[in-house]
């Protein structure tokens, strides 16, 4: 067993509908992502029916990475409800603000957040949560629709609550997330069987090779989402979630791009002092001994050690092939 | 290895079914409804065809049933499925007006397309039932009448009671339709009525997800009276 370089990293895109460039409406979806502490993934998609669809979606999103951020969230003893009420709260808050029904600003939310070895998956309406783990990929949350086709639950419901569906639990062996509009799932979600679309798996080994998220929104904007608006009308919307890693001692000989993404360092001269520490302590050398080593400080090297720590992870299994069999789970 | 680009075609996605519009056609072909009325209405139903054919949407969207009550008792001409170019039926005007059977007979091939885009993961829209007659009915329609308005006042069923002439029983047609008062043709206007409820398909299969379809009422108005 090898250590590796292990640090999950998100990319979001969304594109406007082509019925909505047709009516004249603006995308009505809103999608964010994030690493850091904690890494999200989320998409919030605007009713097609409120008025102030974009607005909703969009005050959403805000709320919820915002919330996601605060370490706060991570000790409630259900983040997904305090979620969920913040949401309602920022909802209720505009539409008094903006003197209309809470309904105008109606939003659905789908979700997934890594932090500390676990995750957490939220669905409220007809979006879709998938991930691949070792297994392969598999579906972590279904669309759930009323009746009609044209029927889903949204935050400014009056039960939000009870048509949450929530996931939750230790990372093990999942490798990459994806979150999506029912738009996009039009194309990467068969409702009849609740299976995947090969395009999701050979997009997430694609991004798992070393892409940075600005690389893999890029792939979203001029390859999947184009591809994805043959299928749908709708706006479309894909989040993902994946770990970026290589082996702790090859990570010299990988791109600067994937070096500054992996140890989350911008400036050169702090990617070179960290890869200089992550040499020392693979080496087997203290804290003490790499400052003196590298002729740096210790609080220096000790800022580099700890943000190395929550990276260093034994290295389990090889990568996944893209298009195994998808499994549903719920 | 990362300098790789994405590549991806269409084949890594999957198909889902379009949504489907389920639409019942119950209509009048009682003797009454001989002569110029019969000529009218499959003119209309004509038109209907070639219209939801014609637009790219419609065409697998929506889903056609037609059963009638007069000429030959009650009858399935169609049942449920995408509009052909032209109706592959006629129809033909004579004998009474068993309403109340057709309207049964309508909602249980309702009923069962519904079951069957389950079974098939298939998603629908909430379906349309338009009841036309120009008489009375020469059945019970109390049963009938009962399913239709626990239907519609439930939300799960948009029913279109339309009267032909000043012969016909706006009072029984008032008994399918709690939330909108029946409508009388105006003249033998089928070819409007058909048109527009072919543009009112079109709207709802070119709707986007999550979008309530508003009745298009100044359309009305080009075909019905109150």
């Amino acid at each position: 067993m090898s250590l590796c370089l292990r640090r999950w990293v998100g990319s979001a895109r969304s594109l406007r509908g082509r019925l909505h460039v047709r009516d004249g409406l603006p995308c009505q979806d809103a999608s964010r992502a994030f690493a850091g502490g904690t890494a999200l993934a989320l998409v919030a998609d605007g009713a097609g029916s409120a008025p102030l669809a974009a607005e909703g979606a969009a005050l959403v999103a805000e709320t919820v990475s915002g919330l996601c951020a605060e370490a706060a969230l991570w000790g409630h003893p259900d983040p997904g409800r305090r979620i969920l009420e913040a949401c309602r709260e920022c909802l209720q808050a505009a539409a008094a603000r903006l003197d209309r029904p809470l309904s105008h600003l109606a939003s659905t939310l789908v979700l997934v957040a890594v932090r500390g070895g676990r995750y957490l998956a939220l669905n409220l309406g007809d979006g879709v949560v998938a991930c691949l783990d070792t297994g392969g990929p598999r579906v972590l949350l279904r669309p759930r629709r009323g009746e009609y086709a044209n029927q889903t639950h949204f935050l400014t419901g009056p039960d939000p609550w009870g048509h949450l569906q929530v996931a939750q639990g230790p990372l093990d062996g999942i490798r990459a997330f994806a979150v999506m509009s029912d738009g996009a799932a039009e194309g990467l979600y068969r409702r009849r069987d609740g299976t995947l679309a090969p395009a999701l798996g050979r997009l997430w080994a694609w991004a798992r090779q070393g892409q940075t998220p600005d690389r893999v929104e890029q792939a979203l904007d001029e390859t999947l989402l184009p591809l994805l608006a043959a299928r749908s009308g709708d706006d479309l919307s894909v989040a993902l979630l994946y770990g970026l890693e290589c082996p702790a001692a090859a990570l010299e000989a990988r791109p600067l791009s994937f070096r500054r993404t992996v140890l989350g360092v911008r400036r050169s001269d702090g990617l070179a002092h960290r890869q200089a520490v992550l040499a020392r302590r693979l080496a087997g050398r203290a804290p003490a001994e790499a400052a003196a080593d590298l002729g740096l400080s210790p609080a220096t090297v000790r800022r580099h050690w700890r943000a190395l720590d929550p990276l260093l992870v034994a290295r389990e299994t090889p990568p996944d092939a893209p298009d195994r069999p998808t499994r549903t789970s719920q | 290895m990362t300098d790789r680009s994405l590549e991806l075609d269409d084949t890594a996605l999957v198909d889902n079914p379009t949504a489907r519009v389920p639409v019942a056609l119950c209509l009048d072909t009682s003797g009454s409804m001989d002569g110029d009325p019969i000529a009218e209405l499959n003119e209309g139903i004509h038109h209907l065809h070639a219209s939801i054919y014609g637009d790219e949407l419609a065409r697998y969207a929506a889903e056609i049933a037609v059963v009638t009550f007069g000429s030959g008792g009650v009858q399935t001409h169609r049942d449920f499925a995408q509009a052909t170019p032209a109706p592959e039926y006629h129809l033909d005007a004579g004998g009474l007006t068993p309403m109340g059977e057709a309207v049964n007979r309508a909602l249980d091939l309702l009923d069962a397309r519904k079951e069957a885009y389950k079974a098939t993961g298939v998603d629908y829209y909430q379906p349309w039932l338009v009841l036309m007659t120009d008489g009375h009915p020469t059945d019970d329609v109390g049963e009938a009448a009962g399913r239709v308005s626990a239907l519609a006042q439930a939300r799960r069923l948009t029913v279109f009671p339309i009267g032909i002439g000043e012969d016909a029983d706006l009072d029984t047609l008032a008994r399918f339709s709690p939330k909108r008062p029946p409508l009388r043709l105006r003249g033998l206007a089928f070819d409007r009525f058909f048109e527009w409820l072919s543009r009112s398909v079109q709207q709802v299969s070119a709707s986007l997800p999550g979008e309530e379809v508003p009745l298009d009422v100044d359309g009305l108005r080009g075909w019905g009276t109150l």
